[in-house]
């Protein structure tokens, strides 16, 4: 029996232990990875000046890592054991309740000069530009409207006190302040489970907040919602992968009728007649499907003729938020100042911006350093 | 390269393996020792001649002192071990404490010395340890002169034990150099022994790791007392199991190839003393000190005053050896003065208190793991403190709780890890040794610890970019 079982253990160490290499042998290389959103490694090229200089040996370990066979499934075979053994977060992701993930952000993290900088920024900015009217929504985190949801005790950064510095310095603009609002209806779906972005219903409130500064009214009623797919897993699925995960739908409001619009993405190189990609909902990131992802530039003309011209300076959420505005002007403006490296202000100039939108989410607005860019 | 790699794991170890057996046995030592180069020179290509000829040259200083002393020339053989010792020495410190005799020259003469920003030679610390073993136990006639270059080569380079110890002393494997039986039984043992290793190395140090980098890398001035110590207890695991697992792991792949390498750790964290503590830790370390520095330098045998002089030199330099950082020596010399008080009188008393020498013997073995911790010593006082609680912010904070419960599997896990559970008990370590179920359910258990062990190291790998790439 002692004979069997050590035979028995020695077959099946070496049959892993071969059958990995075979494996590689076997499968065909990945190119690029959806769930990490990177290309992977290729093979490192055998040469003496690799091999001396020690480039051969990284790009073989690297090339190892990226290709291992059936990676995803050794990836999620780890997120769920820690989760079985009770860990808490995965990644720099929170398991919190009712499936939702939950982006860590320790107060450690949060880097009050920053802020302070990008403040000031937008300050001058609006100082520069008393012609126009300069509005700013700064969207809360999931980490702040769904805080009972966080595992018990778990760190997390109390985004109140990113609030309270920007509504001290905050000068010279309409702050439209969508906490209250948001925490009013914190049961309700406001962001995707898998994915760190709000959802088109969290995008709509902040639309009729927007509406509410503006002197006028937003109707829930007036919109259809049409689910344009049920299979959506977003980055903060990426980051856990595991069974743990559950899949989004993705909404659109659609309101009746829509008269014709036109949308071109970096001053005219691509168009379209919709702010909807549905090819993007074949891809991994579908919430791309909202203006076709992050472009530097988008200029939407619509039919109307009031002459407003809106310029957005934005990050990804706003990508939800604007077809909710197709009714509001005659011309909305997008940049993201991330992927644009012109001038604001010969922009604004240029295409006759009589209005401006600030639209970040709270941690990007924290943490980017390319708002800066405005102020000068 | 490192076991606990893919790389090691599925495209080294299997060449090896397959050359190894499918070669004769006379070849067999050339094939360890061409692959244990290419072991070594794969993260530092050009280290690999300091190493050969660290090897070449105590080759060669062997063979002469055995010369030497057969002619009964003691004086030049007594030369040649001093060359020895100074050229190992020499290599040692140029290589890994250069950067530390310039910092402290610069800081004591004011001087602006550059650093000469020289990477650490892997396994240097080891190595040259072994080496020097040989010159001495040959001018010692505890072993003759090995004249065959590839067996002293093999036993220089040997890869299982090349960069993290145990450090293998040349008599206890100068039989197996020449002739290895390699069995069915020693091969599953080593599996078993390599398996176990890799899984103390994944599971249990690297996730008590990452609760330490969350605890140490907040800032240190508003720790609370409580996370202080779940972070030094959580460090103090990762360091064993990290250390230990590697010394498996050696010990496991030296079974697979037919060596028989001591053992390096006795569960250390049983300990009833500071003294038993450093009998059952790095026992390799403490066994080279002691044969080479403490008892040439006289031991016991020559007064206490003599004696005491001898610990603390002995632990100035096993403290230097772990590193080349001030921390390091202090942390020996804490060591040095706990086995003096211990010899002095301490042993005595902790003998007739069971629970109390237990209490005792941790608690102060993770302290000196914070000391081992820091680089600077102003994060230690500062850490120190907050384990003491003395720094206003507190003994209990929530996030306390959160840490514990999400490690509580982790901790808990370390700690059954930690303590021989069927020691003592020898009746039900043997029951049933060789039953089929009992036989099943271990073979099961190591599979299972594999897998997850390789999960855990590709999952490692994985690296999302939430950004939009261009």
């Amino acid at each position: 029996m002692k004979k069997i079982g050590q035979i028995t253990a020695i077959v099946l160490f070496l049959a892993m232990l071969y059958g990995i290499p075979v494996s590689f042998l076997i499968q065909k290389d990945i190119a690029f990875s959806e769930n990490e959103n990177r290309y992977l490694a290729d093979k490192p090229l055998l040469s003496l000046e690799n091999m001396l200089s020690g480039k051969f040996m990284e790009g073989t370990e690297r090339y190892i890592d990226d290709q291992f066979p059936q990676r995803d499934f050794w990836v999620s075979l780890k997120s769920d054991f820690l989760r079985l053994t009770g860990r808490k977060e995965i990644n720099g992701v929170y398991l919190a309740g009712d499936g939702y993930l939950i982006e860590k952000w320790l107060e450690s993290e949060f880097d009050e000069k920053r802020l302070t900088e990008n403040i000031e920024a937008l300050n001058r900015f609006a100082q520069r530009h008393p012609e126009q009217t300069i509005a700013v929504m700064l969207v809360p985190t999931a980490g702040m409207i769904l805080k009972e949801k966080l595992p018990e005790n778990a760190p997390m950064f109390h985004q109140q006190l990113a609030y309270d510095l920007v509504n001290r310095k905050l000068g010279g603009v309409s702050y439209i302040d969508l906490n209250p609002l948001f925490a009013a209806h914190s049961t309700e779906a406001l962001y995707y489970r898998a994915d760190h972005h709000w959802t088109t219903y969290g995008a709509f409130l902040a639309y009729s907040a927007w509406c509410a500064a503006n002197g006028c009214s937003a109707d829930l009623d007036s919109f259809e919602s049409e689910t344009v797919t049920d299979e959506f897993q977003g980055s903060l699925y990426s980051k856990v992968l595991g069974s743990y995960c559950v899949v989004d739908k993705i909404e659109l409001y659609r309101q009746g009728e829509e008269d014709a619009y036109d949308v071109a993405y970096n001053f005219g190189k691509m168009r379209s007649h919709t702010v909807y990609a549905s090819e993007r909902l074949l891809q991994k990131d579908k919430y791309q499907v909202f203006l076709n992802g992050n472009h530097p530039e988008v200029t939407i003309r619509t039919s109307q003729t009031n002459g407003r011209h809106l310029l957005i300076i934005k990050d990804s959420f706003a990508n939800a938020f604007v077809p909710f505005l197709l009714k509001d002007y005659e011309t909305i403006h997008l940049i993201d100042l991330r992927y644009y490296n012109g001038s604001i202000d010969d922009y604004m100039l240029e295409n006759d911006i009589n209005e401006c939108l600030i639209l970040y989410n709270i941690k990007n607005f924290c943490e980017d350093k390319n708002i800066l860019d405005i102020a000068s | 390269m490192v076991f606990s790699s893919t790389l090691f794991i599925f495209f080294f170890l299997p060449t090896v393996l397959l050359v190894y057996f499918a070669v004769p046995g006379r070849l067999r030592n050339f094939v360890l020792l061409f692959f244990s180069l290419i072991f070594y020179s794969w993260g530092e290509p050009v280290y690999i001649l300091i190493m050969l000829f660290s090897t070449m040259f105590d080759y060669v200083n062997g063979l002469l002192i055995g010369r030497f002393q057969s002619r009964r020339r003691h004086g030049a053989a007594k030369a040649v071990l001093l060359s020895s010792v100074i050229v190992n020495l020499g290599i040692l410190g140029f290589f890994k404490y250069n950067n530390f005799l310039i910092e402290n020259i610069n800081a004591v003469a004011g001087s602006g010395l550059p650093l000469l920003e020289i990477a650490l030679p892997i396994g240097i610390s080891f190595y040259t340890f072994q080496t020097m073993s040989y010159t001495f136990d040959v001018y010692r006639k505890e072993v003759s002169a090995q004249k065959n270059i590839i067996r002293f080569a093999t036993y220089v380079t040997m890869f299982p034990q090349l960069v993290a110890g145990p450090i293998v002393q040349y008599k206890d494997i100068e039989p197996q150099l020449a002739l290895r039986n390699i069995t069915i039984n020693g091969f599953t043992y080593g599996i078993k022994r390599f398996v176990a290793g890799l899984s103390k190395k994944v599971l249990l140090a690297n996730q008590a790791g990452v609760l330490w980098e969350q605890i140490s890398r907040s800032s240190l001035e508003s720790l609370t007392a409580s996370e202080a110590w779940l972070g030094a207890v959580a460090f103090s695991f990762q360091i064993y199991f990290d250390f230990s697992g590697y010394s498996d792991m050696a010990v496991g792949l030296g079974e697979m190839f037919g060596f028989h390498f001591k053992e390096n750790f006795n569960y250390p964290y049983c300990a009833k003393s500071i003294t038993e503590f450093w009998r059952r830790w790095h026992i390799s370390l403490g066994a080279w000190f002691r044969e080479y520095v403490y008892i040439p330098l006289g031991g016991n045998r020559k007064g206490t005053g003599r004696q005491l002089l001898n610990i603390f030199i002995v632990w100035c330099l096993t403290g230097f050896w772990h590193g080349a950082s001030w921390n390091f020596v202090i942390w020996g010399l804490y060591f040095g003065v706990l086995l003096i008080i211990e010899k002095a009188f301490l042993l005595k008393w902790l003998s007739g208190h069971k629970y109390f020498s237990h209490l005792y013997t941790i608690v102060l073995v993770i302290i000196s793991w914070v000391i081992f911790a820091f680089d600077d010593s102003s994060n230690v006082c500062l850490y120190l403190k907050a384990m003491l609680g003395v720094h206003g912010s507190g003994l209990f904070s929530s996030s306390a709780g959160y840490y514990l419960c999400s490690n509580a599997a982790v901790l808990t896990a370390c700690t059954i890890g930690s303590i021989h559970i069927f020691k003592g008990n020898r009746r039900l370590e043997q029951a049933g040794a060789f039953r089929p179920a009992v036989c099943i359910v271990k073979l099961a258990a190591y599979a299972v610890m594999f897998l997850l062990s390789v999960g855990f190291l590709v999952g490692d790998t994985y690296n999302p970019f939430l950004y939009f790439r261009f």
